[in-house]
């Protein structure tokens, strides 16, 4: 379905299905080793038991990719391109957590000849704690 | 081997309205599909060619987010020999995405010193990145807004 359609199909209200995922240090490793920018809260047990966090944590930039994930799932194009996210991180990821990520449509309206669907987007941890808030808007390519 | 000098770069040092040096970067097959591990994305557009031929990209394409991985605020202030101090926390991040990114297309990043302020005790500084292909279209932008720790 195309984000035209999917815009005039949507209600403010609706919620998308949940993404579910869970951290482990093997991913955060990964993660870290594209990004040439080592910090060792991340990856070194050691270091990191020795700090405030007492183990090592996710990169917060990890865990946004998975809104986007899920609004690349719901809008396609209209995400990929003309797509926007404003976040905030609220705690910190650790390994084991497990994680959902929610978006909840906010608002439609239209702007420039285009149509635009806000969501209100959220991770959780398995302790339904918020990790990230934010909203993320997709538009149609009408 | 000459050892490089880096220094923090406080927030004193931060001017409003200063650039920050040029970076290029490029996501390569191989380095897309560890990210796509570390992140647990298996969407076919990314990874299969045959799929994503057949979408309205004509072709494999990179998560649009994946930016984030180049427009941390360590990156960018690297080629100055500079580090952040530690302590530095993220407050707010905002991602605009323009256009669509594929694999080893190489890439330019212009950043900017947008705002800084304090407010409530913090020292807020507000980074702007704008990242292009190779046509000098733009295709993102982010923003980013630390609390700088000293």
């Amino acid at each position: 379905m195309c984000c035209d359609e999917k815009f005039h199909e949507l209600s403010i209200g609706d919620e998308f299905a949940p993404l579910i995922k869970k951290m482990t240090q093997e991913k955060i490793n990964a993660y870290v080793s594209t990004a040439e920018d080592y910090n060792p809260i991340h990856v070194d047990v050691e270091f990191a038991k020795k700090t405030s966090f007492k183990g090592t944590i996710a990169p917060g930039f990890q865990c946004i990719a998975y809104i986007s994930e899920l609004m690349a799932r719901e809008f396609g194009e209209g995400w990929y391109v003309g797509g926007t996210l404003d976040l905030r991180l609220t705690r910190p990821v650790r390994p084991g957590n497990t994680l959902v990520t929610r978006a909840i449509v906010a608002d439609k309206k239209g702007a420039d000849g285009k149509k635009i669907v806000i969501c209100e987007v959220r991770i959780t941890n398995q302790n339904n704690e918020d990790v990230m808030l934010g909203t993320a808007s997709a538009r149609s390519l009408g | 081997m000459e050892e490089k000098q880096v220094r923090e770069w406080v927030y004193d040092d931060i001017v409003k309205g200063m650039h920050l040096p040029d970076i290029t970067y490029t996501i390569t097959s191989e380095i897309l599909e560890r990210y796509l591990d570390g992140i647990d994305d298996l969407n076919p557009l990314y990874l299969d060619e045959e799929y994503a031929r057949k979408s309205p990209f004509g072709g494999r394409i990179v998560p649009p987010i994946s930016m984030a991985i180049y427009t941390t605020v360590s990156n960018l202030i690297k080629p100055l020999g500079m580090v952040v101090p530690p302590g530095l926390v993220q407050a707010y991040q905002r991602y605009e995405f323009t256009g669509i990114v594929r694999p080893d297309e190489k890439l330019l990043i212009k950043s900017v010193v947008e705002d800084k302020y304090e407010k409530k005790g913090r020292k807020f500084v507000q980074l702007k990145s704008e990242v292009f292909n190779e046509k000098g279209e733009k295709v993102g932008t982010s923003w980013l807004t630390p609390i700088w720790s000293k």
